[in-house]
């Protein structure tokens, strides 16, 4: 059996999250709208109707550029890209082609195995979203809600080779817009989208072989087991030794299955040429700068500083940084705390990140703040509290909201550190318990972890355990 | 009472603000023209000629009375009521049928838009409502604008011109043309991608002003061309095309390719007169050049009528104390022909795109097989001849294979064209002209199926003088300037540059106020007399 | 240049393209003013262009002191998205219908 090597190049569809659609005044976001409730004479494509270009969407592109490393073009041009169907009212979609915002430009990032991929990217451009379609018996109909909803078409160079190399671009990707802020990329509510162009060439050669098209792949998973499907589905005609023509298929995702599409929709010569309705996108230096200035540091350059910086380990830092918001709680208890880091990161991840998982909030939506996180932490460094409170202590802070402190008093939660209290304890303790007490004393020493846990089960846990243990310790040896 | 309809706007709007007659008279008054020279207005109906369509107008093909009168009798309340009254309060004006109305039909003349009835209102007929004016009619046309005849339409019977019913109107605008020139309202709009308003201005003894690309909004203007398609008024005199100009133009935030550019009084301006104006005359605006069938380029002579007239008016503007500029090379408009050709093609075919029988307008009737079949039936049933030549051809022109040899050069060209209007116009240059005057076509309006109408590659002749400015994006004016040796309207085109209305305007009017008296002047089309 | 005379084949693919449906009569004029206008659109190959000159999309310049500012992120809903509905020649429910695109599966 020959082997074959896999190449994949992914085309993203990225839902910006602004306000407004691409060319019109209409909201951008129709979720759970019914439909066609939520367009205008401009993005129904009534006659004589023109697009005007929204603001926000170009900023958001920008900031995608610069995210990835791209080179922006300063003037970008709109371009139209003509064809007839159902779900595009105007007959053409309007979008970039030859002077696109943004050419060139990668994303790196790590495969859980620790390898380290630079994914390339060919260009990235601005367009205008199609409408919806749905069968119904033998008809389709037609929603126009998400018709010129605004988004940028992200085209990578072939670089990856394997289904999970295209899954992991996708996560690595779908993490760093929600990062920047410029896109939900839900993919279950079709932000981020996903074509593939697959092809199999055998190992040892070097000429690509023919690609096909996998359109319309919108999960994580489904990236996964289309593009393993595809490869399959090639590597069973080439052993049969027939030829891979160049298709494009459709992932049905409800049936799991490939469809090809009929030939129509793809021998497609879109006439592209500029769309004399828009004068072209010139973003000034005022806009470049303003936009720049809002840039965050983005998450391999901040995973690297809590490395270099902070002093966590890899592990640590990739988890701490797999969110912004993540993150940037991490970092402010940091500030606050002004000590070891990795005695913060170890709470924040198995504490706070439990809350996250246990709720399905994201942190930024948690009632705790990195105040909360460093003072529980400083309380049980100074004995206040013991860690196991400490843990429950955080609970408590999200449940109600208060801080740290103001609980510990309310709930009576204090370490006890009143030497007198605690001996006057230990001595009932050791009195009323002589068999352990002769047992201790003829050599059985491991049973003072006994003893500290009786003294403890009677303060509730609330004794200091060092002093607990010391007066245990001067008591029995007597 | 007809007597109304044979004044301006200007003067029917003052005799309103007096209180010498009522909008809603005005308006009575108007139609009561229309119904005595318009004849049937055209429809999609199967056409059968009767005798009666030859001795008529046919510039209409809706009448909005209804919505007139309320429009009227609201404008009538305010002057009631001593309100401050809008500059066109009251004054009647007609479309052509390519501007959206809200809630009224709107067809661009096509099958393909049957009972469309668009859910909003174009920019300039918002302006023109809040202006005052009264919308009575819609205008018939080119299918999509496709003509320089109008018998392109889809609506029978079509326009006629009102000095020689056995002529074409002029088109595209032939509906605006023909009914400003019956004295169908003193006021129509009609648009301009290659000399839609001033070849029909022209050819009907009326004034017509093509605007700088970007001085009026398109929004809500059924396209042709999106890159030159401009929008103005068709008036009797120089003064009311003024008036209109200024109450329309100015920035849209919904056309995107309008300029914020501040808009002169155009009006105001005109009384500035032409003296020591800088007028020019260029050699290549008195002949029609064009390339023979050995790949040379030829040229012939224009009407020897229509270059006397254009000598005459250089006279007139010298005794006005004009300068003339003689000889002022426009190298490049020889160019014009095959790269508007190419580019009005190609962006009309994308521009017909959205007409699918799927969203509104014409569905065919037949059975279909899928939703492809049902874009085949309807657009091959719903598009006219011309238009779906356009159509084809543009999308010959576009594939992707020819780009660099023929869009791409066509752009190329385009810049060459527009080099020949800012050497002409450069304050700091040779010429320093305030405006370039040119015949408006070579031709008087010639007969119904005519040499030139048979021919779509000879019609684009009629556009030589008109098209180059539509490419360079720059402004011109075509005003009556007299008539033919058969008694036909011929006009002249002030052609300006970027934004200069005014100036065009100036030298239109001067030529208007000094020409008041000429016996020329008293010849009226035949269907007012 | 004069080989990119234009076919009977070839105006059929682009009736396609186009879904433009013609009768037998439309063709065989619309194929022959095709052809007879080409001559005009190659005249364009004596037009003394130099390459590398920029394409001029619109002929005045719209200098970025007079061009349209972008498009403020503003909602402003239309009201009556019902009325575009509407004018579908077949519409249900809320959406507009159109006959079936078909499509094969892949085994």
């Amino acid at each position: 059996m020959t082997e074959y090597i896999a190449t994949i190049g992914l085309e993203t569809h990225i839902q910006l999250n602004t306000v407004t659609k691409a060319f019109c005044s209409c909201k951008a976001d129709s979720w759970g709208d019914e439909p066609n409730t939520n367009i205008c004479p401009i993005c129904s494509g009534q006659p004589g109707t023109l697009p005007s270009t929204n603001k926000a969407m170009v900023e958001k592109a920008l900031m995608l550029c610069l995210a990835m490393n791209s080179n922006i073009n300063r003037t970008s041009f709109f371009d139209r890209k003509n064809y007839l169907y159902a779900d595009l009212p105007g007959g053409y979609q309007v979008t970039q082609n030859d002077m696109p915002i943004g050419k060139g430009g990668y994303l790196d990032f790590l495969m859980d195995d620790g390898r380290e991929i630079r994914v390339h990217i060919d260009n990235l451009h601005i367009e205008e979203d199609a409408g919806k379609t749905k069968n119904d018996g033998d008809e389709r109909l037609i929603d126009m809600n998400r018709c010129g909803v605004p988004l940028v078409e992200m085209v990578t160079q072939p670089d990856m080779h394997s289904a999970d190399e295209a899954a992991t671009y996708l996560m690595r990707l779908r993490q760093l817009l929600r990062w920047i802020g410029i896109s939900e990329a839900n993919m279950e509510r079709a932000h981020l989208r996903c074509d593939a162009n697959v092809s199999i060439r055998p190992k040892g050669t070097d000429k690509l072989g023919k690609k096909c098209e996998i359109k319309n792949i919108n999960s994580i998973e489904a990236v996964r087991t289309a593009i393993n499907f595809e490869i399959e589905r090639q590597t069973r005609e080439l052993d049969a030794g027939n030829k891979i023509e160049q298709w494009t298929i459709e992932w049905d995702n409800d049936a799991q299955e490939l469809r090809k599409m009929r030939s129509k929709e793809t021998a497609a010569d879109y006439r592209y040429f500029r769309e004399p309705n828009l004068m072209p996108v010139v973003i000034s230096d005022e806009l470049f700068e303003s936009v720049k200035a809002r840039m965050p540091e983005l998450p391999l350059e901040r995973r690297a500083r809590f490395i270099s910086e902070l002093g966590l380990p890899e592990y640590d830092a990739s988890i701490l940084t797999a969110e912004r918001d993540t993150s940037e709680f991490f970092e402010a208890a940091c500030k606050i705390y002004q000590s070891d880091n990795k005695r913060v990161s170890n709470w924040m991840m198995n504490e706070v990140l439990r809350i996250v998982n246990d709720k399905g909030l994201p942190v930024s939506a948690l009632k705790i703040t990195p105040e909360d996180l460093a003072e529980v932490i400083q309380l049980v460094d100074a004995k206040k509290v013991n860690t196991s409170t400490g843990k429950t202590l955080i609970d408590k802070v999200e449940e109600t909201g208060k801080r740290p402190a103001e609980l510990v008093e309310e709930l009576g939660l204090g370490l006890v550190s009143d030497d007198s209290e605690i001996r006057r304890v230990c001595e009932r303790i050791v009195a009323g318990n002589p068999k352990e007490v002769e047992l201790y004393q003829s050599g059985k020493e491991t049973l003072i972890g006994w003893f500290v846990g009786q003294v403890m089960r009677e303060m509730r846990g609330k004794a200091d355990p060092t002093l607990t243990q010391q007066i245990l310790n001067e008591l029995l040896k007597k | 009472m007809t007597e109304l309809t044979t004044l301006s706007a200007i003067e029917q709007a003052k005799l309103i603000r007096e209180k010498q007659i009522s909008a809603e008279e005005l308006l009575n008054a108007t139609l009561e023209q229309v119904k005595k020279v318009d004849g049937r207005s055209g429809s999609l109906d199967e056409y059968i000629e009767e005798p009666d369509d030859l001795k008529k107008v046919h510039a209409f093909i809706l009448m909005t009375d209804e919505q007139a009168r309320e429009k009227a009798r609201a404008v009538d309340k305010k002057v009631a009521a001593g309100e401050k009254l809008s500059p066109l309060a009251g004054v009647p004006y007609s479309a052509k049928d390519v501007y959206c109305t809200k809630g009224i039909q709107t067809s661009a003349a096509s099958k393909i838009l049957q009972g469309y009835k668009p859910p909003f209102n174009a920019t300039v007929i918002e302006k023109m409502d809040q202006a005052g004016a009264v919308l009575f009619g819609k205008v018939n046309l080119d299918e999509f604008t496709f003509g320089s005849s109008n018998e392109t339409t889809a609506f029978k019977p079509t326009v006629r011109n009102p000095w020689a019913l056995d002529r074409v109107p002029g088109g595209s605008s032939g509906g605006s043309a023909a009914a400003v020139a019956a004295n169908e309202g003193a006021i129509s709009l009609g648009t301009d991608t290659g000399g839609s308003i001033r070849e029909p201005a022209a050819f009907t003894g009326v004034v017509g002003i093509k605007p700088t690309y970007g001085r009026v909004s398109r929004y809500g203007v059924i396209p042709f061309a999106s890159s030159m398609d401009t929008i103005g008024p068709l008036t009797r005199t120089v003064s009311d095309a003024a008036l209109v100009l200024r109450e329309i133009a100015g920035f849209d935030p919904r056309d995107n390719a309008s300029g914020q550019v501040a808009v002169d009084d155009y009006l105001d301006a005109l009384k500035q007169g032409v003296k020591g104006m800088r007028i020019g005359i260029s050699p290549d605006y008195m002949k029609i050049t064009y390339m023979n069938d050995q790949g040379e380029y030829d040229s012939t002579t224009i009407d020897p009528d229509i270059e006397r007239n254009i000598l005459d008016a250089i006279q007139i503007y010298k005794d006005l104390g004009a300068e003339i500029i003689e000889d002022v090379p426009m190298p490049n408009t020889r160019y014009s022909v095959p790269a508007y050709f190419v580019i009005t093609r190609i962006e009309a075919y994308s521009n017909l795109q959205r007409y699918d029988g799927l969203k509104y307008g014409y569905t065919t009737k037949d059975s279909v097989e899928d939703m492809y079949d049902l874009y085949f039936k309807s657009r091959g049933e719903g598009f006219g001849y011309q238009a779906k030549l356009r159509l084809l051809t543009g999308l010959f022109a576009s594939q992707e294979k020819y780009y660099e040899k023929y869009y791409l050069r066509a752009l190329q060209a385009r810049g060459l064209l527009r080099h020949d209007f800012d050497q002409a116009f450069d304050p700091n240059g040779k010429y320093r002209l305030d405006v370039l005057l040119t015949p408006s076509t070579p031709t008087a309006a010639f007969r119904f199926g005519g040499e030139t109408a048979s021919d779509s590659l000879l019609m684009q002749f009629a556009d030589q003088f008109t098209s180059p400015m539509n490419f360079a994006g720059t402004p011109g004016v075509s005003f009556p300037s007299g008539l033919n040796s058969e008694g036909l309207p011929i006009g002249l085109q002030a052609a300006g540059y970027d934004y200069c209305e005014a100036k065009a305007l100036r030298a239109a009017y001067a030529f208007e106020q000094a020409t008041l008296g000429a016996d020329w002047r008293k010849a009226k089309p035949v269907v007012l007399g | 240049m004069e080989n990119d005379a234009i076919s009977k084949e070839m105006l059929n693919e682009f009736i396609q393209v186009a879904e433009i449906k013609l009768t037998d009569e439309e063709k065989a004029s619309i194929l022959a003013t095709m052809n007879d206008q080409l001559k005009v659109i190659h005249e364009l190959a004596a037009i003394p262009v130099e390459p590398g000159m920029p394409p001029v999309i619109h002929g005045n310049p719209f200098p970025v002191e007079i061009q349209a500012p972008l498009r403020e992120d503003v909602w402003i809903p239309f009201d009556h998205p019902e009325e575009i509905v509407n004018l579908a020649p077949r519409h249900r429910d809320g959406y507009i219908v159109s006959p079936d695109v078909p499509h094969q599966t892949l085994g």
